[in-house]
C-alpha cells in the first residue's frame, strides 16, 4: 500500500512539473507567428480580437454610460454606440463571442455594476443551448483583472478552463494576437458583406442548458435588486427554414422565466419588415445597413424609451 | 457512465476501495450493483433488457448440462433465438422495415410498415455475444453451467467491458469472481498504466482527431481533397485511439481489482496484410466470429472455395453486426474479399523494405475502408472518395463549422498524431508488460502522459464510436 501511495505521489508530482514546464513554454515560445499555446492547448486559439479592444475600452475610460449591452457576438455587433449618440444615449458594447449569463454575469460584478443604470441584454436562443465554455475561456484569457479570470473559472470549473487560467497566469508578454480588423469604438464591430442565400437550419430543435437559465435568472434578480432597469432585445433573423419551430420551443422555455422576473422583452427574431438579405452579413448576423435599420427601430420602440430613457 | 466523465472518476476509486474492504463473499454482490449502476447511467429502463438476456441464457445452460444431446440441441437454439431475437427488435428491426418499405415502394406496392422509436440499448451487440458464447461453451463441454445466478449475471455484466468489450469467453472470466483477490502492488500499478495509456488516447488523440474528422464527413462537398486525405486518415487513428483505449481502460480497471481481461488488440496499424491486421484488431470479436461462426460453417477444411465463402460470410455478418447499414455491410463484405484474394495470391513480405511496403499498403487499405465505415450513407462516402481521386479544390467559402479549425489547430493536431505514432508501439509495449523500463523512467513516463491529458484532452464527454454496436 506504501509503494502504491508512494509511487502515485511521484508521478502525480511530475505531472505537475511537467505541466507547469510546459504551460510556461506553451504560453511565451513563439512558432511561427503565434504562441504555442494557440496550436495545442484546445480552445486556446486566441487571445486578443474584440474581447481585448472592448476591455482595453472598457477600462482606460472610467466614463458612466446611459446603457450598456451584454451579450453574445449579435450584441458587439448589434448595438452602434454611434447611432445612439446621435440621439443622445452613451452607450458601451460588452458583448463578447458567445457570451452566455455567466460570463455577463461576471462582467456585470466585476467591470460594469457601477458603469451604467441601463442593462440591455441581447438574447440570442442558441446561446441557451451551449455550455459556453470556448466563450470563458477567451474573456479568461482577456478580461482586464486576474480576479475576473479566477472568477470565470469559479463560474465553470474544468480543466480548459483552468488551462486558460494558467496560460494567462504564465503569459509573461501579452500581446494582441488576433485583432479584430473591424472593431469601431466601445466594443462595437461593424460586420461586412451581405447574405448571398438563406439555408435551412441544420438544427431546428432547441436543446435547452437549464444551467443558462438559472445564471440567467440570477443574473436578472442581482441587477433589479442594484436597482437597475433592464431591457431584453433580439434582433431579426433570415427568414430561414425551421426558425420559427425553433424559436417556438426556445420562447416557451423563456417567456414564462422572464413573465416571472417582470423584464420587457423586444423580440424582432421574426420582423421582416425592412430586413431582407442586404441588411444580414451571414445567416445569424446584421450587418452595418440592418444595424443602422435595428438601432433606428430601437430607439423608436416605446418599450425600448421607456427603459433606456427615463 | 463514461470512462472519460468525471463520474468514472468518483466511482472507479470507490468500487475499487469497496471492493478491497468488503469480505470476499459479498465482493461479487457489491460488483454486480456497481455494474447496475454503471450501466443504468446511460438509460436506466434497458437494464431489464439486459435481465432478460441473462435470465435466458441462464436457465438454458444448466438445461443443457442436464439434459440429453438433442434436447440440449435444442435448448441451446431456443437460446440462441431469443438472444437473436432481442438484438435483432432493438437493433435491426427499423433496419428490416426500411429496407422492406424501399423495395415495397420500389415496385409499387402502396404499403408502409412503421418504424420503431427506441434508442439502440448501449453496448447491446457485446453483451448479447458474450452470453451467447456462455451457452455454447456449455454445450460444448467446455465449461459448466454456472449455478450462482448471482455470478453468472456479473459474467455478463462485470462493469469494466459490459458496453464495448472485450467479448470474454466463460472459461477465462467466471472462475475469476470465485477467486479471491488482494490488493498488489503489481495489479494496482499494472492496471493504472493501462488506464493512463487508455485514456491518452482516447482523451488526447481521438477526441482530438474527431475535431476535425465530423465537420469534414459531414461537408464533404465543400471542402478541399487535402482537407478529404487528412481526415480520412484521422479517423483511421480516430478509431483505433478511441475503441483501444476503451479496451485498455478496461482490461487496466479490471486489474486494479485483480481481474485479468483478454487482450483486444496489438498494434494492428503494423500488419503487413488484412489477414494480420484482423489477428490484431478487436481480437475478441474476431476470435468470437472464428470460433462460433467459422470453424461450425466448416472453417478451412472443406476445400478452398468452401474456405473463401466462409470467411467472405462470417466478414460480410461482422459488418453487418457493427451496425444496421448497408455501408457496414459493404465495409465487412470488402474486408472478407480482401482476405479471401491476400490468402489465394499467397503474398509474403519478406525484407525490412517489403514489411515497410506491405505495411503502408494494408494501412492505406484498411483506411480506405474506414470511409464506408464511417458515412453515414454510400451518397457520403463517394462524395469524399470522389473529392479526393478528382483532386477536388475548395468548392467556395469554408463553412462555418471550421472557423475554430484553423491552420494552427489543424497543424497541432497533425503533429500530436506524430508524436503518438512515435511512441504508440514502445508504450503499448510497456503498458503490456512485454517491454522492461526502469522504473523512474516509468514514472516521468506517465507524468508526461497525465500532463498531456491536462493540456491536450478533449474532456466534452465524448462518447466512444463503439458505444453505438
Amino acid at each position: 500500500m506504501k509503494l502504491i501511495v508512494r509511487n502515485s505521489l511521484k508521478v502525480l508530482l511530475a505531472a505537475c512539473v511537467i505541466y507547469a514546464g510546459a504551460i510556461f513554454i506553451f504560453s511565451n515560445v513563439q512558432l511561427i507567428d503565434r504562441r504555442m499555446s494557440l496550436f495545442f492547448v484546445p480552445n486556446l486559439q486566441r487571445n486578443g480580437g474584440q474581447e481585448l479592444q472592448m476591455m482595453r475600452d472598457l477600462t482606460s475610460n472610467p466614463t458612466k454610460y446611459d446603457a450598456i449591452v451584454l451579450g453574445s457576438s449579435h450584441a458587439y455587433r448589434g448595438y452602434d454606440p454611434r447611432i445612439f449618440e446621435q440621439a443622445g444615449v452613451s452607450l458601451f458594447n460588452a458583448g463578447t463571442s458567445a457570451q452566455n449569463a455567466k460570463g455577463s454575469l461576471v462582467l456585470y460584478n466585476e467591470y460594469l455594476r457601477d458603469r451604467a443604470d441601463v442593462f440591455i441584454l441581447d438574447v440570442y436562443d442558441p446561446v441557451f443551448e451551449l455550455e459556453g465554455t470556448e466563450s470563458n475561456m477567451r474573456l479568461i484569457q482577456n478580461v482586464a483583472t486576474n480576479a475576473a479570470a479566477f472568477a470565470l473559472v469559479k463560474q465553470e470549473v474544468k480543466m480548459y478552463t483552468l488551462n486558460a487560467l494558467a496560460v494567462r497566469l504564465a503569459s509573461l508578454n501579452v500581446k494582441d494576437e488576433a485583432p479584430n480588423t473591424d472593431y469601431i469604438k466601445n466594443g462595437f464591430c461593424e460586420k461586412k458583406g451581405i447574405l448571398y442565400a438563406v439555408e435551412p437550419l441544420n438544427d431546428s430543435v432547441f436543446d435547452a442548458n437549464e444551467e443558462m437559465f438559472v445564471v440567467f435568472e440570477t443574473m436578472i434578480k442581482q441587477m433589479q435588486s442594484d436597482g437597475k432597469r433592464i431591457v431584453l432585445c433580439s434582433h431579426a433573423l433570415p427568414a430561414s427554414p425551421g426558425l420559427r419551430n425553433y424559436h417556438e420551443k426556445f420562447l416557451s422555455r423563456f417567456t414564462p422565466l422572464i413573465e416571472r422576473l417582470g423584464v420587457p422583452y423586444i423580440d424582432l427574431t421574426y420582423y421582416t419588415e425592412g430586413f431582407g438579405v442586404n441588411e444580414f452579413a451571414d445567416l445569424s448576423h446584421l450587418n452595418q445597413q440592418g444595424v443602422e435599420l435595428y438601432n433606428q427601430f430601437l430607439l423608436h420602440n416605446t418599450t425600448f424609451r421607456e427603459a433606456v430613457i427615463p | 457512465m463514461l470512462f472519460n466523465s468525471i463520474e468514472f472518476f468518483l466511482f472507479f476509486p470507490i468500487v475499487t476501495a469497496l471492493y478491497f474492504i468488503l469480505p470476499h463473499q459479498w465482493r461479487w454482490l457489491m460488483l454486480l450493483i456497481a455494474s447496475c449502476v454503471f450501466y443504468m447511467f446511460f438509460v436506466p429502463v434497458y437494464i431489464f433488457i439486459l435481465l432478460a438476456t441473462i435470465l435466458v441464457d441462464y436457465i438454458a445452460a444448466i438445461q443443457i448440462e442436464k439434459s440429453s444431446k438433442p434436447q440440449a440441441r435444442r435448448w441451446l437454439i431456443g437460446s440462441i433465438i431469443s438472444t437473436i431475437l432481442i438484438l435483432a427488435v432493438f437493433k435491426y428491426f427499423n433496419f428490416f422495415i426500411g429496407n422492406f418499405n424501399g423495395i415495397a415502394q420500389l415496385i409499387g406496392w402502396n404499403y408502409s410498415l412503421n418504424t420503431l422509436s427506441i434508442l439502440l440499448p448501449i453496448g447491446l451487440s457485446f453483451h448479447t455475444f458474450q452470453s451467447l458464447s456462455y451457452v455454447v461453451e456449455v454445450y460444448r463441454g467446455n465449461q459448466k453451467a454456472e449455478r450462482h445466478f448471482g455470478i453468472y449475471s456479473l459474467y455478463v455484466m462485470f462493469y469494466p467491458q459490459l458496453v464495448a468489450g472485450p467479448i470474454e469467453r466463460p472459461q477465462n472470466v467466471l472462475h475469476q469472481f470465485r477467486e479471491r483477490h488482494s490488493l498488489t502492488y503489481s495489479n494496482v500499478s499494472a492496471g493504472m498504466q493501462r488506464i493512463v495509456w487508455g485514456m491518452f488516447k482516447k482523451v488526447v488523440i481521438a477526441d482530438n482527431l474527431a475535431q476535425f474528422v465530423s465537420p469534414v464527413y459531414e461537408h464533404a462537398g465543400a471542402v478541399s481533397w487535402m482537407y478529404l486525405s487528412i481526415a480520412v486518415v484521422f479517423f483511421s487513428f480516430q478509431i483505433y485511439c478511441d475503441f483501444s483505449g476503451y479496451s485498455d481502460i478496461a482490461i487496466g480497471a479490471a486489474r486494479v481489482m485483480g481481474f485479468r481481461l483478454m487482450e483486444n488488440f496489438k498494434l494492428p496499424y503494423r500488419s503487413t496484410g488484412v489477414g494480420m491486421f484482423w489477428s490484431k484488431w478487436h481480437i475478441s470479436l474476431s476470435t468470437w466470429f472464428r470460433d462460433y461462426v467459422y470453424i461450425p460453417l466448416g472453417g478451412n477444411r472443406k476445400g478452398a472455395a468452401r474456405t473463401s465463402l466462409n470467411l467472405f460470410i462470417v466478414f460480410a455478418i461482422s459488418g453487418f453486426w457493427h451496425g444496421a447499414n448497408w455501408t457496414f455491410v459493404v465495409w465487412g463484405m470488402a474486408h472478407g474479399l480482401w482476405l479471401v484474394l491476400e490468402n489465394r495470391m499467397n503474398v509474403r513480405w519478406e525484407g525490412k523494405l517489403k514489411v515497410w511496403l506491405g505495411t503502408v499498403l494494408t494501412f492505406g487499405g484498411v483506411s480506405f475502408l474506414w470511409i464506408f465505415f464511417r458515412s453515414s450513407s454510400f451518397e457520403q462516402a463517394t462524395a469524399i472518395i470522389k473529392g479526393i481521386v478528382t483532386f477536388q479544390s475548395q468548392p467556395g467559402f469554408l463553412p462555418s463549422v471550421f472557423v475554430p479549425l484553423n491552420g494552427a489547430v489543424i497543424i497541432g493536431k497533425i503533429l500530436l498524431l506524430v508524436v503518438f505514432v512515435l511512441i504508440d508501439r514502445k508504450v503499448t509495449e510497456i503498458v503490456m508488460g512485454t517491454r522492461a523500463m526502469g522504473s523512474n523512467r516509468k514514472v516521468w513516463l506517465f507524468a508526461v502522459l497525465l500532463a498531456c491529458l491536462a493540456l491536450f484532452g478533449q474532456w466534452g464527454k465524448v462518447d466512444f464510436i463503439y458505444f453505438q454496436f
